[in-house]
Protein backbone atom coordinates (compact mmCIF):
# COMPACT_ATOMS: atom_id res chain seq x y z
CA UNK A 1 0.00 0.00 0.00
CA UNK A 2 1.43 3.36 -0.75
CA UNK A 3 -0.21 6.81 0.70
CA UNK A 4 -1.71 7.48 -2.54
CA UNK A 5 -5.68 7.12 -2.26
CA UNK A 6 -6.88 3.56 -2.27
CA UNK A 7 -8.71 2.67 -5.91
CA UNK A 8 -11.55 1.02 -5.68
CA UNK A 9 -13.08 -0.30 -8.82
CA UNK A 10 -17.28 -0.52 -9.01
CA UNK A 11 -19.29 -1.91 -11.07
CA UNK A 12 -23.01 -1.17 -11.70
CA UNK A 13 -22.88 2.64 -10.10
CA UNK A 14 -25.88 4.34 -12.27
CA UNK A 15 -28.22 3.54 -9.63
CA UNK A 16 -28.89 1.49 -6.28
CA UNK A 17 -26.59 -0.10 -4.16
CA UNK A 18 -23.84 0.43 -6.80
CA UNK A 19 -24.44 4.23 -6.90
CA UNK A 20 -24.30 4.17 -3.00
CA UNK A 21 -20.88 2.26 -2.63
CA UNK A 22 -19.64 4.88 -4.96
CA UNK A 23 -20.84 7.94 -3.69
CA UNK A 24 -19.80 6.28 -0.16
CA UNK A 25 -16.26 5.36 -0.61
CA UNK A 26 -15.85 8.61 -2.36
CA UNK A 27 -16.71 10.77 0.42
CA UNK A 28 -14.57 8.57 2.51
CA UNK A 29 -11.44 9.41 0.36
CA UNK A 30 -11.34 6.32 -2.12
CA UNK A 31 -10.71 6.87 -5.90
CA UNK A 32 -13.62 4.99 -7.22
CA UNK A 33 -13.80 4.01 -11.01
CA UNK A 34 -17.10 3.22 -11.55
CA UNK A 35 -19.18 1.85 -14.46
CA UNK A 36 -22.26 1.15 -16.11
CA UNK A 37 -23.49 0.41 -19.42
CA UNK A 38 -24.61 4.54 -19.88
CA UNK A 39 -23.11 7.86 -18.89
CA UNK A 40 -22.75 8.49 -15.14
CA UNK A 41 -25.89 9.55 -13.30
CA UNK A 42 -23.09 10.89 -10.11
CA UNK A 43 -22.69 13.92 -11.97
CA UNK A 44 -18.98 16.18 -11.24
CA UNK A 45 -18.35 13.99 -7.53
CA UNK A 46 -14.91 14.31 -6.08
CA UNK A 47 -13.05 11.19 -6.75
CA UNK A 48 -15.36 9.37 -9.01
CA UNK A 49 -14.62 9.11 -12.20
CA UNK A 50 -16.63 6.73 -14.59
CA UNK A 51 -16.50 4.75 -17.39
CA UNK A 52 -19.12 3.48 -19.73
CA UNK A 53 -18.89 -0.32 -19.95
CA UNK A 54 -21.27 -3.39 -20.37
CA UNK A 55 -19.61 -6.14 -18.01
CA UNK A 56 -21.30 -8.87 -19.96
CA UNK A 57 -19.09 -8.14 -22.79
CA UNK A 58 -15.68 -9.51 -22.45
CA UNK A 59 -13.71 -7.30 -24.45
CA UNK A 60 -15.24 -4.43 -22.82
CA UNK A 61 -14.34 -5.58 -19.26
CA UNK A 62 -10.69 -6.68 -20.36
CA UNK A 63 -10.25 -3.00 -22.03
CA UNK A 64 -11.46 -1.35 -18.90
CA UNK A 65 -9.48 -3.40 -16.17
CA UNK A 66 -6.58 -2.42 -18.60
CA UNK A 67 -7.44 1.52 -18.60
CA UNK A 68 -8.25 1.71 -14.82
CA UNK A 69 -4.69 -0.35 -14.14
CA UNK A 70 -3.17 2.62 -16.80
CA UNK A 71 -5.20 5.40 -15.14
CA UNK A 72 -3.77 5.05 -11.57
CA UNK A 73 -0.84 1.71 -11.37
CA UNK A 74 -2.97 0.09 -9.22
CA UNK A 75 -6.48 -1.15 -8.37
CA UNK A 76 -7.13 -2.04 -4.28
CA UNK A 77 -10.49 -2.97 -4.14
CA UNK A 78 -13.06 -4.38 -6.74
CA UNK A 79 -16.79 -4.35 -5.40
CA UNK A 80 -18.93 -6.68 -8.28
CA UNK A 81 -21.96 -5.64 -7.45
CA UNK A 82 -23.97 -5.56 -11.19
CA UNK A 83 -26.91 -7.37 -11.54
CA UNK A 84 -30.50 -7.40 -12.83
CA UNK A 85 -33.01 -6.04 -10.99
CA UNK A 86 -36.31 -6.83 -11.88
CA UNK A 87 -39.04 -9.55 -10.77
CA UNK A 88 -38.61 -12.82 -11.60
CA UNK A 89 -41.56 -15.60 -12.43
CA UNK A 90 -42.14 -19.09 -10.89
CA UNK A 91 -39.67 -21.53 -12.43
CA UNK A 92 -42.88 -22.84 -14.83
CA UNK A 93 -42.86 -18.95 -16.16
CA UNK A 94 -39.62 -18.08 -16.64
CA UNK A 95 -38.54 -18.22 -19.91
CA UNK A 96 -34.85 -19.50 -21.17
CA UNK A 97 -34.39 -16.06 -22.21
CA UNK A 98 -35.69 -14.98 -18.91
CA UNK A 99 -33.02 -17.46 -17.07
CA UNK A 100 -29.87 -16.52 -19.18
CA UNK A 101 -30.34 -12.74 -18.71
CA UNK A 102 -29.92 -13.12 -15.31
CA UNK A 103 -27.33 -15.44 -15.39
CA UNK A 104 -25.20 -13.27 -17.48
CA UNK A 105 -26.06 -9.84 -15.89
CA UNK A 106 -25.40 -11.55 -12.97
CA UNK A 107 -22.43 -14.50 -12.31
CA UNK A 108 -21.01 -13.72 -16.10
CA UNK A 109 -20.16 -10.18 -15.33
CA UNK A 110 -18.97 -11.04 -12.25
CA UNK A 111 -16.42 -13.17 -13.64
CA UNK A 112 -15.38 -11.53 -16.26
CA UNK A 113 -14.58 -8.45 -13.82
CA UNK A 114 -13.09 -10.84 -11.33
CA UNK A 115 -11.08 -12.35 -14.05
CA UNK A 116 -9.30 -9.65 -15.38
CA UNK A 117 -8.98 -7.64 -12.22
CA UNK A 118 -7.49 -10.08 -10.18
CA UNK A 119 -4.79 -10.61 -12.95
CA UNK A 120 -3.99 -6.81 -11.81
CA UNK A 121 -3.86 -7.36 -8.49
CA UNK A 122 -1.98 -11.28 -8.31
CA UNK A 123 0.70 -9.04 -10.24
CA UNK A 124 0.80 -6.36 -7.33
CA UNK A 125 0.51 -9.10 -5.00
CA UNK A 126 -2.42 -7.46 -3.11
CA UNK A 127 -5.79 -6.99 -3.81
CA UNK A 128 -9.09 -7.18 -2.09
CA UNK A 129 -12.51 -8.48 -4.37
CA UNK A 130 -15.54 -8.00 -2.51
CA UNK A 131 -18.69 -9.53 -4.57
CA UNK A 132 -22.42 -8.32 -3.90
CA UNK A 133 -24.98 -11.26 -3.49
CA UNK A 134 -28.40 -11.12 -1.93
CA UNK A 135 -29.95 -12.61 1.11
CA UNK A 136 -32.54 -14.16 -1.77
CA UNK A 137 -30.08 -17.03 -2.12
CA UNK A 138 -30.71 -18.10 0.98
CA UNK A 139 -34.80 -17.50 1.20
CA UNK A 140 -35.89 -19.67 -1.92
CA UNK A 141 -38.13 -17.88 -2.36
CA UNK A 142 -40.88 -18.73 -5.37
CA UNK A 143 -40.05 -16.85 -8.63
CA UNK A 144 -35.99 -16.05 -8.19
CA UNK A 145 -35.35 -18.87 -9.99
CA UNK A 146 -33.18 -17.27 -12.21
CA UNK A 147 -32.04 -13.99 -9.49
CA UNK A 148 -31.20 -16.69 -6.99
CA UNK A 149 -29.66 -19.13 -8.78
CA UNK A 150 -26.81 -16.81 -10.38
CA UNK A 151 -26.27 -15.26 -7.18
CA UNK A 152 -25.51 -18.21 -5.61
CA UNK A 153 -23.39 -18.76 -8.60
CA UNK A 154 -21.45 -15.83 -7.78
CA UNK A 155 -20.95 -17.04 -3.75
CA UNK A 156 -19.05 -19.93 -5.40
CA UNK A 157 -16.86 -18.19 -7.36
CA UNK A 158 -16.05 -15.83 -5.11
CA UNK A 159 -14.88 -19.16 -2.79
CA UNK A 160 -12.92 -20.69 -5.75
CA UNK A 161 -11.13 -17.57 -6.61
CA UNK A 162 -10.23 -16.62 -2.87
CA UNK A 163 -8.23 -20.21 -2.76
CA UNK A 164 -6.67 -19.73 -6.15
CA UNK A 165 -5.81 -16.23 -5.15
CA UNK A 166 -4.48 -16.20 -1.38
CA UNK A 167 -1.16 -16.80 -1.92
CA UNK A 168 -0.98 -13.99 -4.25
CA UNK A 169 -2.10 -11.59 -1.06
CA UNK A 170 -5.57 -11.01 -3.01
CA UNK A 171 -9.12 -11.89 -0.36
CA UNK A 172 -12.09 -12.57 -1.92
CA UNK A 173 -15.23 -12.41 -0.43
CA UNK A 174 -19.19 -11.66 -0.35
CA UNK A 175 -21.73 -9.65 1.20
CA UNK A 176 -24.91 -10.74 1.49
CA UNK A 177 -27.62 -7.76 1.99
CA UNK A 178 -30.99 -8.32 2.63
CA UNK A 179 -32.93 -5.95 1.05
CA UNK A 180 -31.90 -2.37 0.63
CA UNK A 181 -33.54 0.37 0.49
CA UNK A 182 -33.56 1.16 -3.01
CA UNK A 183 -35.34 3.18 -6.20
CA UNK A 184 -35.82 -0.53 -7.36
CA UNK A 185 -36.54 -2.56 -4.21
CA UNK A 186 -39.32 0.50 -3.76
CA UNK A 187 -40.63 0.14 -6.86
CA UNK A 188 -41.67 -3.76 -6.27
CA UNK A 189 -44.47 -2.41 -4.30
CA UNK A 190 -45.54 -2.95 -0.86
CA UNK A 191 -46.89 -5.76 -1.07
CA UNK A 192 -43.66 -7.77 -2.01
CA UNK A 193 -41.85 -5.92 0.25
CA UNK A 194 -43.89 -7.11 3.31
CA UNK A 195 -43.40 -10.78 1.73
CA UNK A 196 -39.62 -10.36 1.61
CA UNK A 197 -39.27 -8.77 5.12
CA UNK A 198 -41.69 -11.00 6.45
CA UNK A 199 -38.84 -14.05 5.73
CA UNK A 200 -35.95 -12.16 7.25
CA UNK A 201 -35.00 -11.20 10.94
CA UNK A 202 -33.99 -7.45 10.48
CA UNK A 203 -37.60 -6.59 9.22
CA UNK A 204 -36.92 -2.97 7.53
CA UNK A 205 -35.27 -2.44 4.32
CA UNK A 206 -31.79 -1.40 5.23
CA UNK A 207 -29.58 1.58 3.74
CA UNK A 208 -26.78 1.45 1.49
CA UNK A 209 -24.44 2.94 4.22
CA UNK A 210 -25.33 -0.51 6.67
CA UNK A 211 -24.40 -2.31 3.68
CA UNK A 212 -20.65 -0.47 2.91
CA UNK A 213 -19.95 -0.98 6.54
CA UNK A 214 -19.39 -4.68 5.56
CA UNK A 215 -17.81 -3.78 2.51
CA UNK A 216 -15.65 -1.39 4.07
CA UNK A 217 -14.37 -4.23 6.71
CA UNK A 218 -13.46 -7.03 3.37
CA UNK A 219 -11.71 -4.43 1.80
CA UNK A 220 -9.52 -3.07 4.61
CA UNK A 221 -5.96 -4.01 4.59
CA UNK A 222 -6.43 -5.31 7.96
CA UNK A 223 -8.29 -7.72 6.71
CA UNK A 224 -6.31 -9.74 5.43
CA UNK A 225 -6.81 -13.15 7.38
CA UNK A 226 -10.43 -12.57 6.37
CA UNK A 227 -11.27 -14.36 2.81
CA UNK A 228 -13.96 -16.86 1.51
CA UNK A 229 -16.65 -15.58 3.31
CA UNK A 230 -19.74 -14.56 3.25
CA UNK A 231 -21.66 -11.96 5.58
CA UNK A 232 -24.96 -11.88 5.46
CA UNK A 233 -26.59 -9.03 7.08
CA UNK A 234 -29.36 -10.95 8.67
CA UNK A 235 -30.83 -14.62 9.35
CA UNK A 236 -33.92 -15.70 7.53
CA UNK A 237 -36.85 -16.42 9.56
CA UNK B 1 9.26 -7.73 -32.41
CA UNK B 2 11.67 -10.63 -33.31
CA UNK B 3 12.12 -13.90 -31.54
CA UNK B 4 15.29 -13.13 -29.98
CA UNK B 5 14.03 -10.02 -28.59
CA UNK B 6 10.56 -11.96 -26.87
CA UNK B 7 12.63 -14.66 -25.57
CA UNK B 8 14.83 -12.17 -23.94
CA UNK B 9 11.80 -10.70 -22.83
CA UNK B 10 10.47 -14.02 -21.49
CA UNK B 11 13.39 -14.22 -19.03
CA UNK B 12 13.50 -10.21 -18.26
CA UNK B 13 9.90 -11.28 -16.88
CA UNK B 14 11.21 -14.53 -14.91
CA UNK B 15 14.10 -12.89 -13.42
CA UNK B 16 11.74 -9.31 -12.41
CA UNK B 17 9.13 -11.86 -11.26
CA UNK B 18 11.68 -14.18 -9.13
CA UNK B 19 13.23 -11.10 -7.90
CA UNK B 20 10.31 -8.99 -6.10
CA UNK B 21 9.24 -12.98 -4.67
CA UNK B 22 5.52 -13.43 -7.10
CA UNK B 23 7.50 -16.19 -8.36
CA UNK B 24 9.26 -18.78 -6.43
CA UNK B 25 11.03 -20.68 -9.26
CA UNK B 26 14.33 -19.48 -10.39
CA UNK B 27 14.68 -21.13 -14.40
CA UNK B 28 15.92 -19.75 -17.33
CA UNK B 29 14.13 -19.17 -20.42
CA UNK B 30 15.70 -21.18 -23.31
CA UNK B 31 13.27 -22.26 -26.81
CA UNK B 32 12.59 -25.79 -25.31
CA UNK B 33 11.66 -24.77 -21.82
CA UNK B 34 8.55 -25.52 -20.39
CA UNK B 35 5.98 -22.62 -19.35
CA UNK B 36 2.68 -24.46 -19.09
CA UNK B 37 2.33 -28.54 -18.58
CA UNK B 38 4.11 -31.36 -17.53
CA UNK B 39 7.96 -30.45 -16.94
CA UNK B 40 6.99 -26.80 -15.96
CA UNK B 41 8.46 -25.04 -13.40
CA UNK B 42 5.69 -22.77 -13.04
CA UNK B 43 2.03 -23.50 -11.41
CA UNK B 44 -1.16 -22.12 -12.52
CA UNK B 45 -1.30 -18.93 -10.97
CA UNK B 46 2.47 -18.95 -11.50
CA UNK B 47 1.97 -18.63 -15.28
CA UNK B 48 -0.70 -16.62 -15.27
CA UNK B 49 1.06 -13.66 -13.11
CA UNK B 50 3.76 -14.80 -15.86
CA UNK B 51 1.21 -13.87 -18.69
CA UNK B 52 0.47 -10.95 -17.56
CA UNK B 53 3.72 -9.73 -17.09
CA UNK B 54 4.55 -10.33 -20.04
CA UNK B 55 1.96 -8.30 -21.42
CA UNK B 56 2.72 -5.57 -19.97
CA UNK B 57 6.08 -5.37 -21.11
CA UNK B 58 5.07 -6.22 -24.37
CA UNK B 59 2.88 -3.32 -24.66
CA UNK B 60 5.29 -1.27 -23.08
CA UNK B 61 7.98 -2.23 -25.87
CA UNK B 62 5.43 -2.09 -28.73
CA UNK B 63 3.37 1.17 -27.37
CA UNK B 64 1.01 -1.08 -28.90
CA UNK B 65 -2.81 -2.24 -27.09
CA UNK B 66 -1.85 -6.29 -27.30
CA UNK B 67 -3.74 -8.76 -25.47
CA UNK B 68 -2.28 -12.56 -24.78
CA UNK B 69 -5.64 -14.44 -24.77
CA UNK B 70 -4.92 -17.75 -23.85
CA UNK B 71 -7.72 -19.08 -25.62
CA UNK B 72 -5.88 -18.45 -28.95
CA UNK B 73 -2.83 -20.07 -27.64
CA UNK B 74 -4.81 -23.25 -27.58
CA UNK B 75 -6.44 -22.67 -30.93
CA UNK B 76 -2.43 -21.83 -32.49
CA UNK B 77 -1.43 -25.27 -30.59
CA UNK B 78 -4.87 -27.71 -30.95
CA UNK B 79 -3.89 -30.55 -28.67
CA UNK B 80 -1.04 -29.45 -27.15
CA UNK B 81 0.37 -31.27 -24.00
CA UNK B 82 2.82 -29.00 -23.23
CA UNK B 83 3.87 -24.35 -23.82
CA UNK B 84 6.93 -24.27 -24.42
CA UNK B 85 8.85 -20.64 -24.53
CA UNK B 86 9.54 -21.08 -28.15
CA UNK B 87 5.72 -21.86 -29.07
CA UNK B 88 4.50 -18.91 -26.52
CA UNK B 89 7.71 -16.73 -28.19
CA UNK B 90 5.83 -17.67 -32.04
CA UNK B 91 2.24 -16.60 -30.62
CA UNK B 92 4.16 -13.65 -29.21
CA UNK B 93 5.38 -12.64 -32.46
CA UNK B 94 2.20 -12.52 -34.53
CA UNK B 95 0.78 -10.77 -31.87
CA UNK B 96 3.13 -7.86 -31.81
CA UNK B 97 3.02 -7.63 -35.83
CA UNK B 98 -0.53 -6.87 -35.52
Amino acid sequence: MTDAPPVMVVTGTSRGIGRGIAEHFAAKGFVVAGCSRGASTLGELAGYEHSSVDVRDEKQVREWARQVKRGHGRIDVVVCNVGLVKLGALTALTSLDMFQDFVTSILTSTFLVCREFSKIMSLQRYGRIVNVTSIMSELHAPGTVAYASAKSGVVELTKVLARELVASGVTCNVVSPSVVRTESSLAFGDEWMAKMLAMQTIQRPIDVAELCNIIAFFAAPESSCVTGQVIHTCLVT
Amino acid sequence: MDKDRILALLLESVRSLRRSGIIEVDMEVEPDTVLLGTGSSLDSMGFVTFVTDVEERLNRETGKDLYIVLTELEELYPGAAQLTASMFADYLVQLSAQ
